[in-house]
Order: C-alpha cells, then sequence, then structure tokens
C-alpha cells in the first residue's frame, strides 16, 4: 500500500513558483473559494502518475480536452510535478516534467526508488504500472473522486447519465471506442457499395435490352435492303470490305487518279476505319475528277448567265417603257423649246395685261379725284358735255361717278381676269416642263441600267459588245452551247456515276453489317461481364468491405459484451457498500435500499443503467439533485471499498463533493468519512464552508489544513497550512 | 485487466477470425489512444475508404464496358 507524503508543484496548471504540500496527517482539507488552485493540486497528483493518459477526448472527461498542463504566465523553466509516497520499502518519488510551451512536447518521468536507484521515461513508466497496478481509469473510479463525475451524473437524461456512471465505474474507454465505431457508419457505406453494384446489374439488363432492339432494327433494314441474314458474319463483312477495295480501285482508275491502291482489312475491328477510309477517298476522287470539275464549272456559268440574262432583259424592258412614255408625251405637248416658247408668250401678254391695268387705274383715280374735288369746290355744278363719253348730262356730278363705276371698273375688271388666265396657263407649262424632266431622267436611268448590264455580261463571258450587237441573242447562243456541253459531259460520266453510287450503297450495306455485328459483340461483352477479371474483383473488394464491416460488428459485439460484463461485475462487488453508503448518507423515507443494474443497449451497444429500490420500485422519479448526488459518491465509494484490497493506494481523493447536498446529507456523508478515515487516509478540497466546519470539528483523526486564500495570475495560489 | 485485454480475450475465445480482429483492434486501440472516438471512426472510415477506392475503380471499369 502506498501513501501520498508530500507533493511539490511548479509551473503546473493555476501554479505559477513552486508549491509544496505535505500529507502527513490522516485527513488532509484543501478549503477555499472556487478557482483558487484546490482541483489543479489534485490533478497535479494524477498528470504526475498518468501524464498524457489524463488529458484529451480518452479519458471521456469533456473538461479534459483541451486541457493546459502548462501555466499560462510561466516565463521560464519547466512544468515540474513531485509526488513522493511512502510504500512498503520506503519512499518512492515521481517527477513528471514538461517543457514550458504552448506546443506540447516530450514530457520526461523519472522513478526514484528507495534504493537509490533512478528510472526515465519508458523504464519509468512501466515501474509506475509494476508498482501501483493502476490504469487511470482505475484510479479515477476507485481513488480519485473528480468534482466532474459527480456534475456528469446530475442529470435526468438517460444518455448522458449512463455517460457518467459508465465514467464513475471506469468504463469510458469501452462506451468511448464503441460511439467511435457508431459514427464510422460502416454499415451505410456497405450498403451504398452494394446499391452501386445493383445498379451495375440494372444498367446492364437495360444495356441488354436496348441492344436487342438496336439489333432487330438494324437487322429489318438489312433485309429490306436486300442483305440475306446468312451475310452477318464476320468473315462475310471482310469479304464484302474486299469487294470495296477492288471497286474504289476500279473507279480511281475511271477518274484518272494514277497508282491507287486500297488495304483491305484483314480483321472485322478494322472494317469501321476501312469504311471511313473509302468514303473519303471516294468523295476526294470524285470532287477532283476533271468531268466532275468541268460540269460544275458549266454549271456556275450557267447559272450566273441565266440570272444576267433575266437582269439584262428586264433593264431592256425598263428602258423600252420609259422611252415610250416619253416620247408620247412630246407629241402631246411638245418638247421642252416648245413648252419654254409658249411659256415665254403667255409671260409677256401677262406683262402687258399689267400695263393696261396700271393705266386704267391711273385714269380711274384721276377720275375719281377730280369728281371729289368738283363735290367739294362746285356741289352745285349744272349740266354740261361729259369729258368721258361726250354725252350731255344734266347732273354733270353725278354723271361722272356713275360713268367711273360702270365703265373704267368694268374695263379693269376685264383686264384682270384675262391676266389670271395667262397665269394659269403658264404654271400649265411649268408643270408640264417638270413632268418632261421626270420622263427624261427616268429614261436616262433605264439606259444606265441597260448598260450596268451588258457590262457584267461582257464580264462573264469575257467579250466586248460593238454597238450593234444584240447582247441578248449572244447570251442565249452561249447558255445553248453550255447546255450542249453539259450534255456531252454527263453521258461521259455516267458510267462512272453509277460507279460511285454502287460503291456507297455497298459502304451502306456494309456499315449496316458492321453495326449489326457490333451491337451483337457489345451485347456477348455485357451479357458476359459477370465473368469478367474486373467483376470479380469487384465481388472481391465487396466480400471484403462486408468482412470487414462483419469483424468491426463483432469487435462492436466483444466489446459491448466485455463492457457489460465489467459494469456487472463493478456493480456486484461495490452493491453492498453502494447500498450502505446510500441509505446512510440520503435516508430516504421511502427508499429502504437501493439496488442498481445494468443491461445492454441492442441498438447502441452501449450500458444501460437502472436503479431499483429494494421494495421493487422505481426510484427514478423521486431522486432529487441532491439524492443523484449521493448516488454518484456512494458509487465511488462502493468502488473503492470494493477494491480496497486489490488497492495499492492507501488514500481517497475526494474534490468538492457536497454539490445539491443539503446540511443532513453532508453530516451524514461526514459520518460515512470518519468510518473510513480509519483505513485509508483523506485527501478533500471543498469550498463548501459548511462542510470545512463538520469536517473540523466531527472527524475525530487529526487533520491539515491548507486554505488557499486568493490566487493571481503572477503568483498562483495564495496558500496557508495549519493543523488540528 | 484492461479493456484492451478484456476485449483480446474475447476475440481470442471466438476464434473466428481472431488475427485479423486482433490486428483490427490494435488499430482501434491506438488511434482511441491518440483521438479518443473521433479518432476510432475516422481509423474505421479510412480503412473502409481503402476498400472502397478499388471497388470504384473496379466499377468505372465495369460501366465503361457496359
Amino acid at each position: 500500500m502506498f501513501e501520498l507524503a508530500r507533493l511539490k508543484v511548479f509551473g503546473f496548471r493555476g501554479f505559477v513558483g513552486e508549491q509544496e504540500f505535505t500529507f502527513d496527517r490522516p485527513v488532509t482539507l484543501l478549503c477555499g473559494e472556487n478557482h483558487r488552485g484546490k482541483s489543479s493540486t489534485l490533478n497535479a497528483v494524477e498528470w504526475c502518475l498518468f501524464g498524457e493518459d489524463c488529458v484529451g477526448k480518452k479519458t471521456g472527461i469533456r473538461e479534459r480536452i483541451g486541457w493546459e498542463i502548462t501555466n499560462r504566465y510561466l516565463q521560464q523553466g519547466e512544468v515540474s510535478v513531485t509526488a513522493e509516497f511512502e510504500g512498503p520499502e520506503g519512499i518512492y518519488r515521481v517527477v513528471r516534467e514538461q517543457s514550458v510551451g504552448r506546443k506540447r512536447v516530450a514530457q520526461k518521468v523519472t522513478v526514484h526508488l528507495p534504493d537509490g536507484a533512478q528510472l526515465e521515461d519508458d523504464d519509468a513508466e512501466n515501474m509506475l504500472f509494476t508498482l501501483f497496478r493502476s490504469s487511470f481509469q482505475d484510479f479515477m473510479t476507485a481513488v480519485y473522486q473528480h468534482q466532474e463525475a459527480i456534475r456528469a451524473i446530475l442529470t435526468q437524461e438517460p444518455k448522458e447519465r449512463n455517460d457518467a456512471i459508465d465514467r464513475l465505474l471506469g468504463l469510458s474507454p469501452y462506451r468511448e471506442i464503441l460511439k467511435g465505431i457508431t459514427g464510422a457508419r460502416l454499415e451505410d457505406i456497405l450498403k451504398g457499395m452494394e446499391g452501386s453494384r445493383e445498379t451495375l446489374r440494372k444498367r446492364c439488363e437495360q444495356a441488354i435490352r436496348t441492344l436487342d432492339n438496336l439489333i432487330k432494327e438494324e437487322r429489318e433494314k438489312a433485309i429490306a435492303e436486300g442483305i440475306s441474314e446468312e451475310t452477318f458474319t464476320e468473315h462475310e463483312a471482310l469479304n464484302r470490305a474486299a469487294g470495296i477495295a477492288k471497286a474504289i480501285e476500279s473507279l480511281a482508275e475511271d477518274l484518272g487518279t494514277a497508282d491507287f491502291k486500297a488495304t483491305v482489312p484483314v480483321t472485322f475491328n478494322e472494317i469501321a476505319e476501312f469504311r471511313e477510309w473509302v468514303k473519303i477517298q471516294a468523295d476526294g476522287m470524285w470532287t477532283q475528277a476533271p468531268d466532275v470539275l468541268k460540269q460544275e464549272a458549266l454549271a456556275i456559268e450557267q447559272q450566273k448567265l441565266v440570272t444576267l440574262k433575266g437582269q439584262y432583259e428586264e433593264a431592256k424592258g425598263a428602258e423600252l417603257t420609259a422611252q415610250e412614255e416619253r416620247d408620247k408625251f412630246v407629241k402631246q405637248f411638245g418638247d421642252e423649246a416648245a413648252l419654254v416658247k409658249a411659256a415665254q408668250k403667255e409671260q409677256q401678254q401677262i406683262d402687258e395685261l399689267d400695263d393696261k391695268i396700271y393705266k386704267t387705274n391711273t385714269r380711274a383715280r384721276l377720275i375719281q379725284e377730280a369728281v371729289r374735288y368738283l363735290k367739294e369746290v362746285v356741289p352745285d355744278i349744272e349740266g354740261g358735255r361729259c369729258p368721258l363719253c361726250g354725252a350731255n348730262a344734266p347732273s354733270l356730278l353725278s354723271h361722272l361717278e356713275t360713268e367711273w363705276e360702270q365703265k373704267v371698273k368694268a374695263q379693269v375688271e376685264e383686264l384682270e381676269q384675262q391676266k389670271r388666265e395667262c397665269q394659269s396657263k403658264l404654271e400649265e407649262f411649268d408643270s408640264l416642263k417638270d413632268r418632261l424632266g421626270l420622263l427624261e431622267k427616268n429614261l436616262g436611268k433605264a439606259h444606265s441600267n441597260c448598260d450596268d448590264c451588258l457590262r457584267l455580261v461582257a464580264q462573264t463571258i469575257e467579250r466586248e459588245f460593238r454597238k450593234e450587237e444584240d447582247a441578248q441573242a449572244i447570251l442565249s447562243t452561249r447558255l445553248e452551247q453550255i447546255a450542249r456541253e453539259q450534255k456531252s459531259i454527263g453521258e461521259a460520266i455516267s458510267k462512272k456515276r453509277t460507279k460511285i453510287s454502287d460503291l456507297y450503297g455497298n459502304l451502306g450495306k456494309l456499315r449496316t453489317i458492321d453495326e449489326i455485328l457490333k451491337y451483337q459483340q457489345k451485347r456477348t461483352v455485357i451479357e458476359h461481364i459477370w465473368e469478367t477479371k474486373e467483376f470479380l474483383e469487384l465481388e472481391k473488394s465487396l466480400n471484403e468491405a462486408s468482412q470487414f464491416v462483419e469483424d468491426v460488428r463483432a469487435l462492436k459485439v466483444d466489446l459491448a459484451e466485455a463492457s457489460l460484463e465489467e459494469a456487472e461485475s463493478r456493480i456486484h462487488s461495490a452493491q453492498q457498500a453502494l447500498d450502505k453508503y446510500f441509505c446512510a448518507i440520503v435516508k430516504h423515507p421511502t427508499i429502504p435500499g437501493l439496488v442498481m443494474e445494468v443491461a445492454e443497449d441492442s441498438r447502441t451497444g452501449l450500458n444501460s443503467y437502472s436503479f431499483k429500490s429494494k421494495d421493487g420500485t422505481d426510484p427514478t422519479p423521486i431522486l432529487s439533485q441532491g439524492d443523484l448526488n449521493c448516488l454518484a459518491l456512494s458509487l465511488f465509494l462502493g468502488l473503492s471499498e470494493a477494491t480496497v484490497d486489490s488497492q495499492r493506494f492507501a488514500f481517497l481523493i475526494l474534490d468538492d463533493p457536497t454539490q445539491s447536498l443539503g446540511p443532513e446529507m453532508k453530516r451524514e456523508l461526514v459520518s460515512v468519512l470518519e468510518d473510513i478515515a480509519n483505513r485509508r487516509k483523506l485527501v478533500i478540497a471543498t469550498p463548501d464552508l459548511e462542510f470545512k466546519n463538520l469536517l473540523t470539528t466531527h472527524i475525530t483523526k487529526i487533520k491539515a489544513i491548507y486554505d488557499f486564500t486568493d490566487w493571481t495570475d503572477k503568483d498562483g495560489p495564495q496558500v496557508v497550512r495549519t493543523t488540528l | 485487466m484492461g479493456y484492451n485485454e478484456k476485449v483480446l480475450e474475447k476475440i481470442s475465445d471466438r476464434e473466428q477470425r481472431s488475427d485479423e480482429r486482433m490486428s483490427l483492434w490494435q488499430s482501434i486501440i491506438q488511434s482511441f489512444e491518440q483521438e479518443g472516438a473521433d479518432g476510432v471512426a475516422s481509423e474505421l472510415v479510412g480503412l473502409m475508404a481503402k476498400i472502397q477506392e478499388k471497388f470504384t475503380a473496379l466499377l468505372e471499369k465495369l460501366d465503361e464496358m457496359a
């Protein structure tokens, strides 16, 4: 059995400088408010013993993920924790060190034995296990009651609570590995692979159906083209290809391509390429043959001349129409000179009429002035002879007025009328001149169009036209000549055309046979895909995957069984003490005693815990937070009690055990601890002043009390030791 | 007896494919000790992915044939 004797901490978690603790009393209390370094002190013991095993996810403690070993404010030196244990042979000193830095570097562990021997690293780790026979999980199950373990059990969520109880029982690794295995979702991956294989099978079946249809269609087409079914063989296809090779050589000779040789395909797979080659060669030879080139050139010229002839005839027609319209106009109204002369004549008449009107108006104004004057000067003038008409008038003034109005005015109006008529004629002549101009312009344009067409014709047939020549007749003659030449060339190449048509026809038939055979070939490949090396390999991979999943499943079963057996064994060994401690601390009026049971969750393989009252009822609905805390403590103390004979550590560590406990429960817990203190040293950390007082007054063993009075980032915890 | 030994004993008792399963268990344990439950999951997914990669490559070949 090993007693914890001394602890020296430097730079570990909450500690900046060096702090030493001596556990020289049966009971050691670490007291003070939260965040003063109590838990860091207890953590230092487990880190010293177990190093990396107490850090990270594998611990099953959420708070240990990203756990910082090195004090954040430590400037230099190394983290160092020294724990001394008093064993049967004397003092065993364990020193664990780690360089300061954010990144975790290699740790150094040294074990000093009572005989003065010193072991390091792996030897030291092995010695620790030989001496204490305890893993970190064992230690946290039966030696060190973590406050996190209590906190986690204070939940009503079964999954969380099962997790916490597994941790209390030291079964977290089982649980975590099972979670990891379930989280890999290997069955889903396997299902996906099986699904892919099934999809391939369906695709192959579909492809065979499609190919069957295509083969049927092509066969029907081939038979309709006159190809007999007997020729749907590779041998026949190669024979046909040989025939086509001869045919294209003969065509090449006819078309004047010298030394043309076709390579006959030897295997069926060469046929598609051969077909393509023959097609390209035949097209090329045909388009380059002199007869074909000449025929094409004549066709182009013919098309051009027909178009030009049409254009020329249209231009000529337009010219004739314009000429006729212009001539008809001149005949009706005269030419431009006649129209100008007539207009000048009208203008002259207008000028003369203007003169007459002027004079008549002058005379009229004179008479009007004279009559007005006479009326003013001699209003009562006697009758007399009229100076205008020579007649005798009894009243000369009124006679003159009448004479002016009736004769002179009428004369002016008549002149005005004559002038208007002349102006109208003049306007008519101007309009006729404009119309004639327009007709002349149209005629000019028609002449110009005709000339342009003629130039194009001349360019096309490459000769000049003399004035006396009839372009239309020349064009017609040329077109007739082209038709004759075309007929002659057509006759010359018709044999060759038949030959190339036959060649294309045979190529088409070869293509049909080739397609049918290829479809059949493809169908055979797909039909036998299941026998290919690739498919057999695929099946092998799938079996491998299936076997792998089966192996993992078997391991999961082993793991679940081992976890369940371990849980059952631990519960069994701790059951009596669990019941004893639970009843002693809780003193529940309706729960005469507690029985803990475990079963495997068939879906996850994880342990599922349940509690029964000794009277057979389910106590869970009536368990308070305090009761659950007591349950966790009872389980820890029960496991500790159950392992007392095999346990190498002769001390228990309790960290904040009174969470959610009422005053009565605290008193009962102290009674239990008083009993345990008779057999083991106790190290208890608590922020609970009431609990501290109960411990100091009711534990009858002598005690050392470390009061954590303050904590600063520069200096770490301020600790004061007293003894009672 | 720790959990490792317990499971190894179970594997050994079953006899069937014990060598393969012991080797697989060692891989699981190693990844668990390094990265916890997530490490176990990613180790298993990684091992499965190796088989799956080969399977996918073969499936692609067969797809081309079909």
